[in-house]
């Protein structure tokens, strides 16, 4: 603390000289990046030495910047974010408790009691988060501390961003319907996907109608769903003539239809786009794993944007293959998580005060 | 429905259009009447992809392409209501360039929303990022407008205008992060889009930065940075070798 206190006063003593100095700093650094980025277009490139190295020196400036924008209000800065953030967990706070009261109320068996208890929470958190707000938005009042949150929320997402480099933990398995896939490496369950439902846009196959010439199938049109039959200008075939396609045909066509003459063509009927993946799954705590569930395992739905998190572990649901044999699943403990959220959302709210301030703000932050 | 969509497009690229010539002409009353029509036909176009899409018409980039002139309103309101800034002519140009655009390309009417894009992130990540180019279009147009101009009027137009687009695009790069790892389970893969909008905010974050400079020296930062928007909006998405995790936005 001492330490960090002696920095803050060494990094706010000189200014402006000191924000000018580090303005031009931090440009060239932005202009390493860009031609890093630029320069070589490999993945393994970004995790290179010296992409690294940039991050860190990246951080480094910005919590300087931080520090020599909040001059001698950076503990009123902190304050001020501290209240903000507290402010902000209101609803959370809400949600859980909420959830509590309908809880108890359950227990007692009278439903009207989890109903004003839920009532006096919102109120109560309501309340606490107008003050804290407020409080808070108060603290934040002095010229350039917005632009200093901007900095301090980058500095929070690169240390999210270097705890999961470091520490997070990816295992993409791919699932047999009715089988178990136990991860290599240290994870404390096994995965059993249950069964699994491919969604489909319904009335929405597609059809194309092929030629064969000078040995190869050429693209004619894309015929027209009309009732039972499918339309092209003014040929027309029933829908009950198309046979199923075998498997070697692609894993986009469906059916198909042969039609003689000279030349041979053929009807095509592509897959309706795909509306939603649902895997039905199972958690299984293994042998000398310390999870325990109440009843021995855990059921859960599975859908795409909605991963699942108990103890510290991620499980998503990525892909499945039409065939509907397997599905791709990720397993995934991420540290650094809860800093990246923060810094993410914390930089995309500060950079709008400051978009959006008063010129005359923007020019004392300056 | 199709048809509609065509008609739209066509009356509200023709509203822009005579918008455009009102403003060339100095009549800024008709011109405003003609930006509120455009707007209006928009309003309309924009409902008619929604229906033919079954979703939010966000998801290729024929859609963004009818979107852009609604996104610009805004700006409108903001930079020549409110700052009185002259960006009358530019913003229906810019309206106009974009349906054209639109008009140019295949209209997609099968395309459905894929499981990744079923998020509450889809709306507002590509609406901030609409907006943002918008405003940036506008800079743009500003920043070059102001070469041989002995004032800095369309100069501090082409910043207040990147100004407010700055946190737009900021919102949109971290809306795509924390999507990205609900989605797919990594907030950043290093996709070739992802990696352009990145660099697209480095340039414009370091014009920001030298806040020392004269505004006539940092133009080149402003035209540079309208270049990788460009890359990221359009370069990146019909590049024939560019395997995308963004490639449904084609």
């Amino acid at each position: 603390m001492k330490l960090l206190s002696s920095f803050i006063r060494v990094a706010t003593l000189k200014l402006p000289t000191g924000l000018f100095f580090l303005a031009r700093f931090a440009a060239p650094v932005l202009m390493a990046l860009i031609a890093l980025l630029l320069v070589r277009d490999h993945p393994e490139t970004y995790h290179s030495g010296l992409m690294l190295g940039l991050g860190i020196a990246s951080g480094l400036v910005c919590f300087i910047g931080a520090c020599a924008l909040a001059r001698q209000h950076f503990f009123r800065l902190l304050a001020g974010l501290l209240l903000l953030g507290l402010a902000a967990l209101a609803l959370p706070g809400l949600l859980f408790f909420g959830e509590k009261a309908v809880h108890f109320a359950r227990l007692g068996g009278a439903m009207w009691f989890g109903m004003v208890g839920m009532a006096c929470l919102a109120f109560v958190s309501l309340m606490i988060a107008g003050v804290l707000g407020y409080l808070g938005f108060r603290a934040m009042r002095a010229p350039g501390l917005w632009t200093a949150a901007m900095h301090l929320f980058i500095v929070c997402l690169l240390i999210g961003v270097y705890t999961d480099f470091y520490r997070a933990r990816e295992t993409p398995i791919t699932c047999s319907v009715g089988g178990s896939a136990y991860p290599a490496g240290e994870h404390p369950f096994s995965v059993q996907v249950e069964s699994y439902e491919v969604k489909t846009y319904e009335g929405e196959e597609t059809y194309s109608l092929l030629r064969h010439d000078k040995g190869r199938w050429q693209f004619v049109g894309s015929p027209k769903r009309d009732g039972a039959f499918v339309r092209l200008g003014s040929e027309s075939w029933p829908l009950t003539s198309l046979l199923p396609a075998p498997k070697e045909a692609g894993s986009s066509a469906q059916r198909y239809l042969l039609l003689p003459g000279s030349p041979p063509r053929l009807l095509l009927q592509h897959a309706a786009p795909v509306r939603e993946y649902i895997a039905f799954c199972r958690l299984k705590p293994t042998i000398n794993s310390a999870l325990s569930f109440a009843d021995g395992e855990r059921q859960f739905l599975l859908r795409v944007n909605e991963p699942i998190s108990f103890n510290g572990w991620l499980v998503y649901l990525l892909s499945a293959d039409a065939s509907g044999k397997r599905v791709q699943l990720l397993l995934r403990r991420s540290p650094g998580r809860p800093f990246i959220y923060i810094g993410a959302v914390g930089l995309a709210l500060c950079s709008f005060v400051w978009g959006f301030a008063p010129k005359e703000e923007r020019i004392a932050a300056a | 429905m199709n048809a509609f969509i065509v008609i739209f497009t066509s009356a509200s690229a023709v509203a822009f259009s005579a918008a455009c010539a009102a403003f060339c002409l100095s009549s800024g009353r008709r011109g405003n009447y003609f930006l509120l029509f455009g707007w209006s036909f928009c309003i309309l176009l924009f409902a008619s992809n929604a229906v033919a899409a079954q979703a939010p018409p966000f998801g290729n980039m024929r859609h963004v392409l009818c979107f852009f002139p609604l996104a610009l309103a805004p700006a409108w309101w903001l930079l020549v209501r409110k700052r009185h800034l002259p960006l009358d002519g530019p913003i229906a140009g810019a309206a106009v360039v974009s349906l054209i655009g639109a008009l140019c390309m295949p209209l997609q009417a099968g395309w459905r929303q894929a499981p990744a894009l079923q998020s509450p992130w889809f709306v507002p990540h590509v609406v901030s990022y609409v907006i943002s180019y918008g405003l940036l279009a506008i800079s743009f147009v500003c920043a070059v407008g102001a070469f041989g101009e002995k004032r800095d009027l369309r100069l501090r137009a082409a910043d207040a205008a990147a100004r407010f687009a700055f946190p737009f695009m900021t919102f949109g790069l971290c809306s795509g992060a924390l999507w990205a790892d609900v989605a797919w389970g990594r907030y950043w893969s290093w996709d070739i889009k992802e990696v352009w909008s990145l660099i697209t905010w480095l340039v414009y974050l370091t014009y920001f930065h030298l806040f020392t400079g004269e505004t006539r020296e940092r133009r080149g930062l402003l035209i540079l940075g309208f270049v990788c928007v460009i890359i990221t909006f359009v370069v990146v998405n019909f590049a024939p070798s560019s395997e995308s995790l963004h490639s449904y936005a084609r």
